[in-house]
Parts: C-alpha cells; structure tokens; sequence
C-alpha cells in the first residue's frame, strides 16, 4: 500500500480551477519527486495536501486514512510536514526558538538534535540569532530542519533549490539522501538534473492533472517525452 | 455582472418604482405634508441622500473605508456658514463659503490620500478617523471662527427668509397654492431639493460611466486592475476627492437650509455612524441604496422614537425591556439590523431586492 | 498607539522613550516638585492607557483584525467596576483589608466581563469575517454602537460617580512633592501587568506561538498548532486587559460617562 494516494483531487481558489482532478500514489520511502511548468499546479497540490487550500471532490489517502477537509493543524500532527516554497521560518524568532516551536513538547530529543546539526552545520553556528538575519540557503536549511525535529511518516517540500548557490544545492541534495533513508519526501522541483539524482519514482503536472507517472530511471531515459512534457531541450 | 441586456427583474423594478415614489414624495412635500416638522425630514433626506450617495461611491463602489466624510460635510456647513455669518446673508457669501469648503476639501483629501491610499484599509480607516477627531476638535476650540460647542447661527439669502412672499395675491399678502404659502421657506426647500437632485445626478452619471467600471475592477481585484495597467492609487485618491467634494457642497446646502452651524450638525461623529448605517441598510454598491437607506434611517429617527416610546410603555414592568425600548435607544436596533444586515444581506435592501428573481 | 505597543513587544529598547521624554520635561518645566508629581500622573496615565491599547495591538498584530468594538470592553470594565464598588460601598470604609477585598473583587469582576465578552466577540462577531476588512471594520463598528446603547440602558445616561478605597484616596507629601496614590498604584499596576506580558511573549511557548503567528499564521497551523484556539485566547486576553484598563480608569476619573472608551 502507498504511503500517500491522491485520487482526483480538484481544487478552486476563489473562482479559479486551478487543479482538474489530480491522482498519483507516493510509495513510503525515498523521495517522489513531482515535475511540471511553472504554474501547472505543483504547489497548489502540495497545499491541497496540507489542507491549506481546501480540496474537493476526491480523496487524499494518508496511511489509509482520508485526511481531505481535515484541518491543517491535524494533518500535521498525523506526521505531515511541509517546506513551502517562501520557506516560511518565522524571522523574528531566533534559529533555536524556530526549531523548539516544531517539537511536540517544547523539548529537543538530543539525538534529533545531533542529527540537525550534523546535516546543517550552520545552524549550531547560528543558534541563537534571528532567523532573518540568515542567509537564504541557511533559510532554507532551517525550514528542512524544522520538518525533521520530529519524526515524520512525510515530508512536503516545495522548490527547495531554487535562488540557490550551485554548492548548497549539493549540501541540500546530500541531505535529503540522508532524510529519505528514514522519511518519505515529496518534492517539487524545477531543478531537473537535481530531481534526477535523488527520485525514484515521479509524476508530472501539467495545467492541473497528472500527465505522466513512472519511474525516474524510465523518465530520465526518455529525453522525447521530458521534452514534450518539461519543455526541456537537449 | 451580467445586467445589460438583460430583462429587468421584478426586483429592480420594484426598487425603481419606489425611486419614483420617493422622487414624487420628495418632489411635492410642502404640499402632501403641511407641517414645518415633515419639511424639516424631507430636506434632511434630500441632503442625506447626496451625502449618503457620494459615501457609497467609496464604500461600495471602490471598498474605501473612510471616517472622514463628515468632516468633508463639515467643511462645507462651516464654510457656507462662516462666510454667511462674516459677511452677511447674500449670495456672494454663499458662492464664497460653499467654494471655500470645497477648496479645503479638495486639499485635504487630497493629502490624506496621496499620503495613505496606497496602505491597507485598516491603516486608511484609522487615518481618516484620526484626522476626523482632530477637525473636530479644532472645530470646538477655534471658538472664534467657528462659535465653539455652540456653533453659529445666521440669517440665510433674502430670499429663503419665511417673510419673503414670492407670490403675492390682490390685497398683497402671500400667495397660496393648494393651501401652501407661497414663501421664502419653500423657495429654501425647493433650493435644498434641486441641488441635491443635481448632485445625486452627478454621481448616479459617475457610477455608470466608464469611472464606476475601473472603480469596480479595483474593488473586485485590486491586483489585477493594477497589472492591467489601471493606477489604483490615482483613482482612489480621485474618487476620494470627488466624494469630499460632493459632501462638502451637501453641507454648504445644509448649512443654508438650517440657518445653524455647530458640531453636533455638522462634524459629530454620530453622523458618520448614520452615514455608515444608511449605506450599510440601503445597500452598498448602488446608488438607489443610498436613497432608500437615507429615507429609512431620516424617517427612523424622527418617527421610530415616537413609536418605541409607545412600545416601552407597553412592556413596562419587565426588567430591561422597557429601557431597551425607550425612544433614546433606537440606535440598538438600528446597531443589530446593521449587522445582521452585513452579515447575511450584505447587499442591503436595494441590493438584496434587485438580484431577487434575476437568476430564478 | 497601538503599532507603538507592538514595537514596546519587541524591542525593550523603546522603554527608554518615556524616560528621554521624562528628561527633556525635566529641563523644561525646571521646578524638580512639580515635575516629579507630573511625571507620576504621565506615568500613570500611560499605563492606563497601556493597558487599553495592549489588546488592541496584540489582536491587531496577531489577528489582523482590528477590533472598533474594543473601546466598549474599556467603557464595560469601567461601568462593571463602579458597579460592583458602588454595591459593595460599606467595605470601602471598613479597613484595609476589606476595602482591598472589594477592589479586588471589581477587578476581577471587570476582568472575567472582559474574557466572556472576548470570548463571544470572536466565536460569535468576528470569526465569520476573517480576512474580509470591510465588513470586519463594519460589523465590529456595529457591535460599538449596540454595545454603547447597552451601557446606556443599563446605566443610564449620567455620569456615575465611582467610589474609591480610601485607602488609595490622598497623597504622599514628600517635602514638597505632592504624588497621588491612586496614580502609583495605577502605574504600578500597570507594570505589573506590562511585565507579566513581557514574560509570557518571551518566555512561554504560547508567546512563542503568538510571535510566530503575528509572522506567518499558515505555518503555525502546518506545525500542527491549531492557530483558531490561540485567537480566542489572545483575544480574551486583549478584551480582559482592555476592561482592566476601563476599571482602573474608571477609579482615575472618579465620574464616568458612557462615551468613556471612544477617547
């Protein structure tokens, strides 16, 4: 059974249908990448899951579970976190204060802990200053950090890689792998050669529906059909 | 909206029919309604429409939350009254207070919304209350010029004095006409009514050219008006001026109608409550509402209090009741109307009743 | 005022404004007796006001809502305050602790009106208008005049006269300066309650969450926090410290007059 399975998921904003009906089935483990054109509807899809637009008809399967119209609040807590793509730390509060805000307790587990800062070294750096005053690659480290300091079924991460230097990219890309290895990751990408490296299995969005699904190695082969799809050349 | 072409549902019909009748009632007062009381509530809502009117062109038609329209009012019944009083009853001095009140407003409208026009709705309602109080408090203390708490009386144009005979009859004295005296107080009345039916004209052309339709796309879509190349701030900032404008010249007119300027008449925030409440009762977004919201609430708060002190002498015994009920408290009723009116028919009378039978 | 009691929020730095004020007063009024005396009642009127404008500015930072009704919960601590030290008049004049006990009991009288009213203001008035500014600024406009309206059924139309603990009653002569004590007591209520605030933003895990979510509201919820119960909360909170500042001032003026919380 799949971690995550979307059935026909549509979704209005205001008087805009902005997702027709999207389906796709995410198996637990490693990381999903979903592709598609700026404004197919990638980021609408993941803030359908999240509940923080409100989905409907169609059903969003969470571990068996229809979380569809739940409140965002509890699709979280049922092990959902997300990475949205303005990366949403809160500036005012320092790096640590960010983080403690994301435990269920208001305490650190010390091995999570060891395990951040490892990932992200920069953060232990910068501990105790304001999140504003990072860098934006450091930003977006925070904000993966903060999906982690608690054990998660899944991740939603949107564009991570996007504004970034080429190096952090890569640190990023090192850290996923390491993510994947315990936690399921959804991720929107832009970022192809980044998206190639890391998925196993993919969907491509196009104006609103699902218009292709299969595997990274097969997609990755298939430099037509990325073509006709992504608008990549070469 | 899909409305041109359309046939007219039997609720636009309604509502144009009772424009008709309150145009005919308002045409024709001092002959259905001899008294010196009924007069007084019949100029009251003509000025009352054009002030409520010109509120609603910022209100419902661009989403402009301001607290500043009385103060717009003001500037007209102070100017018009100021310069009465300083220069005597002519109409050199009405031309110049009425043109100065407009002048003041134009400039201050101006500032105020070039300076925050361009800032959230909240930020601009707490602006235009600030600047509000603060007129009204200058308005109290500059006793000099503007007679402090106690205002300033003064004797109108000549011709609007009730001694004035327009017509006279053989033996010379003042002609009548169906029983109604042919006198400066009906010129007076007949001046209120004229210019006020001008001025609403002005707006009502104003909401249906091609202005009312850009207003509308800012008030629908801010964002996108302004991709499409629409300088939102440039025509809030107009529209804004032109309703200042509109209730500065309503006051000048008011001003001349009551002889009497001080801040309960003129600057009171009470006023801009009632503004609130006839545009909110009427419907926000067309100007019919501002005339049937205008004539409700005018008639309301001259009659209502009338019949709510017969209704607490009925439920006198039973606790709070009656004090709820009691004439002075008409204004809670009027409170919780307004609100469920914003909550379920946020359209108002006008507007609940015109989208009636269009879709069935 | 309200932005400037956010900014009191945040940086503590601005607490030094007062003081810069107090100083250059100093040099201007010269006579140090008077402007000691003067300084006290600046004080204590600021953090009357403090207390009224907090909630306003907590709601208004972390809601987005701002609030026209919340002047009547000042004019309703005020009145409730009065009421219950009218009622309990015999206890003013009989000793400290009795006189204490009915302060007490309309503080907290003002204070529990202010959490139920708070309470069925958000659930009921403004919860259907989030995010929808003009009908918010229209509906709590609304809720000021009916609840303006109800303060004059209730009390009437005069101005009420509100007792005072005697024992707050007088001044402190110190040589020849003259302090008011129920202004000291003002003021130091006030920093009380200033204090409490600066504590529970910046030491609390709800302040940590209100912080948060005056930023980014969508996060907290995506962090699996439940953003709508902490508005009841902060906005229960925001009315309870504007009827406290109502009660307090209520005891300031000594005459109060229903149109009190318009200012």
């Amino acid at each position: 059974m799949s971690l995550l399975s979307i059935r026909d998921m549509k979704t209005q904003i205001g008087q805009y249908h902005v997702l027709h009906g999207v389906s796709f089935e995410v198996p637990e483990g490693g990381v999903f990448i979903l592709l598609g054109r700026n404004g197919a509807g990638k980021t609408t899809t993941l803030r359908s899951i999240m509940g923080l637009w409100q989905p409907s008809p169609g059903s969003v399967m969470f571990q068996g579970r229809d979380i569809a119209g739940l409140a965002t609040a509890d699709i979280a807590r049922l092990g959902i976190a997300y990475v949205p793509e303005n990366m949403g730390i809160f500036g005012g509060l320092t790096v640590e204060e960010n983080l403690i805000l994301a435990t269920a307790k208001g305490r650190f587990d010390p091995a999570r802990l060891r395990r951040i800062y490892d990932l992200f070294p920069a953060l232990e750096k910068f501990w105790t200053k304001q999140a504003w005053s990072l860098s934006g690659g450091q930003k977006q480290m925070l904000s993966v950090a903060r999906a982690i300091v608690e054990p998660r079924a899944l991740i939603l991460i949107d564009e991570p890689t996007k504004g970034l230097a080429p190096s952090i990219v890569a640190a990023m890309g090192e850290a996923f792998r390491e993510i994947a290895q315990t936690t399921t990751i959804l991720l929107v990408e832009q970022n192809f050669n980044f998206a190639k490296s890391l998925g196993r299995d993919m969907a491509v969005i196009d104006d609103g529906r699902v218009v292709h699904s299969g595997t990274m190695a097969d997609f990755a082969a298939d430099a037509d059909l990325q073509g006709a799809l992504l608008g990549l050349s070469a | 909206m899909k409305t041109t072409g359309m046939k007219q549902s039997y609720g636009t019909l309604t509502v144009k029919t009772a424009m008709l009748v309150i145009a005919g009632l308002l045409l024709f007062a001092p002959f259905l309604f001899q008294d010196i009381r009924a007069l007084e509530v019949a100029a009251r809502i003509c000025i009352f429409i054009v002030l409520v009117a010109s509120y609603d062109l910022l209100l419902g038609y661009t989403g402009i939350v301001s607290f500043a329209h009385t103060m717009f009012f003001g500037f007209g019944c102070y100017g018009a009254a100021i310069a009465l009083r300083q220069m005597g009853p002519g109409w050199d001095a009405v031309a110049i207070g009425t043109l100065g009140g407009v002048l003041v407003s134009l400039v201050v409208a101006t500032v105020i919304g070039l300076i925050s026009l361009r800032v959230k709705a909240i930020f601009f309602a707490m602006i235009t209350l600030a600047t509000a109080s603060v007129v009204l408090v200058l308005a109290s203390q500059l006793s000099q010029i503007t007679g402090g708490e106690d205002g300033i009386t003064y004797r109108a144009p000549d011709i609007f004095k009730t001694a004035t005979k327009l017509m006279v009859d053989e033996d010379g004295k003042v002609l009548r006409w169906f029983g109604v005296r042919l006198n400066g107080k009906l010129a007076a009345y007949y001046f209120v009514f004229t210019t006020s039916l001008v001025l609403f004209l002005i707006l009502l052309r104003v909401t249906v050219s091609p202005l009312g339709t850009v207003l509308k796309a800012i008030r629908e879509n801010e964002a996108r008006a302004e991709a499409i190349g629409y300088r939102v701030v440039a025509y809030r900032t107009f529209v804004f001026c032109l309703s200042a404008v509109m209730a500065s010249l309503a006051g000048s007119v008011y001003a001349i109608w009551l002889k009497y300027t001080g801040p309960d008449t003129a600057l009171s925030f009470s006023i801009m409550i009632d503004i609130l409440l006839m545009v909110v009762i009427g419907g926000m977004g067309t100007m019919w509402g501002a005339v049937i919201g205008a004539v409700l609430l005018v008639m309301a708060q001259y009659y209502l209090r009338d019949l709510m002190g017969a209704a607490s002498e009925a439920v006198a015994g039973i606790p709070l009741l009656p004090e709820l009920l009691a004439p002075d408290r008409w204004l809670f009723w009027l409170g919780i109307i307004f609100i469920l009116l914003v909550y379920f028919f946020p359209r108002g009378i006008a507007g609940t009743l015109m989208t009636r039978g269009m879709r069935t | 005022m309200d932005k400037f009691g956010e900014i009191l929020h945040r940086f503590g730095g601005v607490n030094l404004l007062p003081v810069a004020l107090a100083a250059i007063a100093f040099v201007l009024i010269g006579a140090p007796s008077s402007w000691v005396t003067l300084t006290v009642a600046g004080l204590a009127m600021g953090m009357m006001v403090f207390l009224m404008a907090s909630g306003l500015s907590l709601v208004f930072g972390l809601m987005d809502v701002l609030n026209f009704g919340h002047s009547a919960f000042i004019s309703f601590g005020a009145f409730i305050a009065a009421s219950i030290l009218a009622a309990l008049g015999g206890w003013l004049d009989g000793g400290v602790i009795l006189a204490s006990a009915a302060l007490a009991l309309a503080l907290v009288g003002a204070i529990t009106f202010g959490l139920a009213a708070g309470l069925f203001f958000e659930t009921v008035i403004i919860r259907p208008v989030y995010r929808d500014h003009l009908r918010q600024i229209l509906i709590t406009m609304g809720a000021l005049i009916v609840s303006e309206q109800v303060i004059l059924a209730v009390w009437g139309g005069t101005p009420f006269t509100v007792p005072r603990p005697a024992f707050l009653e007088g001044a402190w002569i110190i040589g020849d300066v003259s302090i008011e004590i129920y202004r000291l007591f003002a003021f130091a209520l006030g920093a009380v309650v200033f204090l409490g605030l600066m504590v529970l933003l910046n030491r609390t895990r709800i302040g940590l969450l209100i912080r948060a979510g005056v930023e980014n509201r969508e996060m907290v919820e995506a962090l699996g926090f439940k953003i709508n119960r902490l508005f009841i909360g902060v906005f229960m909170l925001g009315s309870a410290l504007a009827a406290l500042g109502g009660a307090m001032w209520a005891g300031y003026e000594t005459l109060i007059t229903p149109a009190l919380g318009a200012r």
